[in-house]
């Protein structure tokens, strides 16, 4: 009883211990960020002693976070728009609907899952500028719509796989075309795996960077993190604590998102494991 | 009606893959009206002649290997803990995952800040608890960069590990824990005659992740040390983006692309085909 008691003891230590190594780097950046950067440099450990709300607003305005929200707002759900119109269309087709080279086609949308944008960065710079969309949102958002669909379709097959045949069935008896059945009866039911892909999609392409790096160059279009790291390596690179306020807003929406949706956000990374 | 998503991926995924082995076969400067035909003389340089491209390849294998090793066991010990615990689980599990949710960008640079020479909280820890000694430019020394970045990644990614891990095991059904427990197995037991066997496919899946996953590693490098000290912790696609936009070779990033794209899915598709069916024949 008291080796169980122990053992008991010894396991909540060691998950505390974890919880803090993983908080403390987040809230040291919270209270840094209603510091001084003179009280940074004397008391890196203490709490704030004159709390300032001066590093946010700093962030806002002079680090362009503000206008990189908005920006960043724009294209995040300008993507997802797209990708909840195309994606479940696709999906369904390709798991409920008989035609010929279905299989290949399935392969082909699913096949971007397992390649690394990265290894096309200059094909797909090329391609941007011959299309005249190279430091544009538009450009940004069918990027991100072409790179993000592979893992969208994916994840939408698997919930029109598990809709019983039955559904389909009654309703081709009742005349209804392929694409009656989609719109009126499949896509009602396919709304809340719907709604998984746009979250798991919005954080995607909220935190991405590497697009907007390669394809942004003006500062009034630059979404968050490449706005962040432009605000750390410019005229701002030693005004660490306005840095810091930057970097708490731009990780408040996703982190809303995940207090909200934690189990719908578990769910579909998990996926992500076992799609293959 | 996937007439629509097949433009999207046909335009921005497989246009693209097709023109980077075609330009991989060319020295350019993004300017220049003539493309020169080399043939396969980028591959040549890339590997006789690039220290820093076979440099990049080894800390990707390092970045995977660490992460296999370091990831894995922790991962399913937490998460064994989390599903045992339930109501102390949720929290804490809430706790690990979140790093996963906040950019890279962020993290990579509160940990800058973390590794700080001299408000940096390592440092200051160091020197509180009288290990003064060790006190150092983490990512600008040579010999620590390296380890410092796999400090941060493993702290992103453990949240993830762990919660692939958890949905495996909730896929199993509950009975069988029921009746082991009937039959008086302890914990470890348990967890030894019945878990581990079930995690083998799931920790070769992570494995699979964690291989794809270093060939796809940019943020984190390019923020926390752009790739050095001294050229040391670039990885596949750092190099990449420095070859071709700050050294304009579009051709020899295209080509070092092919290098990446090949890698990382013949490797991929051997743990798949081999690895797996070996484990699950």
């Amino acid at each position: 009883m008291l080796r169980r008691k122990l053992r008991l003891v010894m396991l909540g230590v060691v998950l505390a211990l974890i919880s803090a190594i993983m908080i403390y780097p987040l809230l040291w950046t919270v209270f840094t960020s209603f510091k001084t950067n003179r009280e940074l440099f004397l008391e890196p450990w203490g709490l704030p002693s004159n709390p300032t709300t001066e590093n946010y607003i700093k962030a806002l305005e002079r680090g362009n976070m503000g206008v990189a929200m908005i920006n960043s707002l724009i294209v995040s759900l300008s993507s997802i728009a797209l990708i909840s119109l195309i994606a479940p269309m696709a999906a369904y087709a390709t798991s409920r609907i008989e035609f010929r080279l279905r299989t290949l086609m399935s392969n082909l949308l699913i096949a971007g899952f397992f390649i690394a944008p990265h290894a096309v960065l200059v094909p797909l710079l090329l391609l941007l500028r011959d299309l005249g969309l190279i430091d544009t949102h538009l450009g940004l958002v069918l990027s991100y719509v072409g790179w993000n669909l592979p893992f969208a379709i994916l994840f939408m097959k698997a919930f029109f796989v598990s809709v019983p045949q039955s559904i389909q069935d009654s309703a081709k008896v009742d005349g209804l075309s392929n694409y009656s059945i989609y719109s009126k009866i499949m896509l009602p039911l396919a709304l809340p795996t719907i709604l998984t892909v746009a979250i798991i999609t919005f954080i995607g392409v909220w935190n991405d960077f590497l697009f907007a790096f390669v394809f942004l160059r003006s500062p009034s279009n630059f979404t968050v993190p490449i706005n962040l790291l432009n605000f750390t390596t410019g005229r701002y690179g030693n005004d660490y604590v306005a840095q810091s306020a930057a970097v708490i807003i731009s990780a408040i929406p996703t982190i809303v998102l995940y207090t909200v949706f934690a189990e719908k956000i578990r769910r579909g990374v998990s996926f992500m494991a076992f799609g293959r | 009606m996937s007439l629509p998503a097949l433009i999207f991926v046909g335009l921005f995924i497989f246009y693209p893959l097709a023109q980077m082995f075609y330009l991989s076969l060319f020295r350019w400067n993004f300017v220049s009206p003539n493309l020169v035909f080399v043939g396969l003389e980028n591959f040549r340089r890339m590997f006789l002649d690039d220290p820093v491209y076979l440099r990049s390849l080894l800390n990707v294998a390092l970045l995977a290997g660490q992460s296999s090793a370091i990831q894995i066991p922790i991962g399913v010990a937490l998460a064994t803990i989390i599903l045992r615990y339930r109501r102390v689980g949720r929290l804490f599990w809430a706790i690990i995952f979140l790093p996963y949710v906040i950019s890279s960008v962020a993290v990579s640079l509160v940990w800058t800040w973390m590794y700080n020479p001299y408000f940096g909280s390592v440092n200051v820890f160091l020197r509180a608890v009288g290990l003064g000694f060790l006190a150092r430019p983490w990512l600008g020394d040579i010999n620590t960069a390296l380890i410092a970045i796999f400090g941060t990644v493993n702290w992103i990614y453990i949240g993830l590990t762990t919660t692939m891990t958890i949905a495996t095991l909730r896929s199993i059904p509950p009975s069988i824990f029921e009746s082991a427990r009937i039959d008086g197995l302890s914990g470890f037991q348990e967890f030894r005659k019945i878990t581990l066997p079930l995690l083998k496919e799931l920790i070769v899946v992570l494995m699979i992740i964690d291989i794809s996953g270093a060939f796809k590693f940019f943020d984190l490098i390019w923020v926390m040390t752009q790739g050095g000290p001294s050229d040391t912790t670039h990885v596949t696609t750092t190099w990449l983006y420095r070859a071709a936009f700050r050294s304009s070779e579009p051709g020899y990033g295209a080509a070092i692309g092919v290098t990446v794209f090949v890698f990382s899915f013949v490797i991929v598709q051997f743990m798949i085909k081999v690895v797996r069916s070996k484990l699950t024949r």
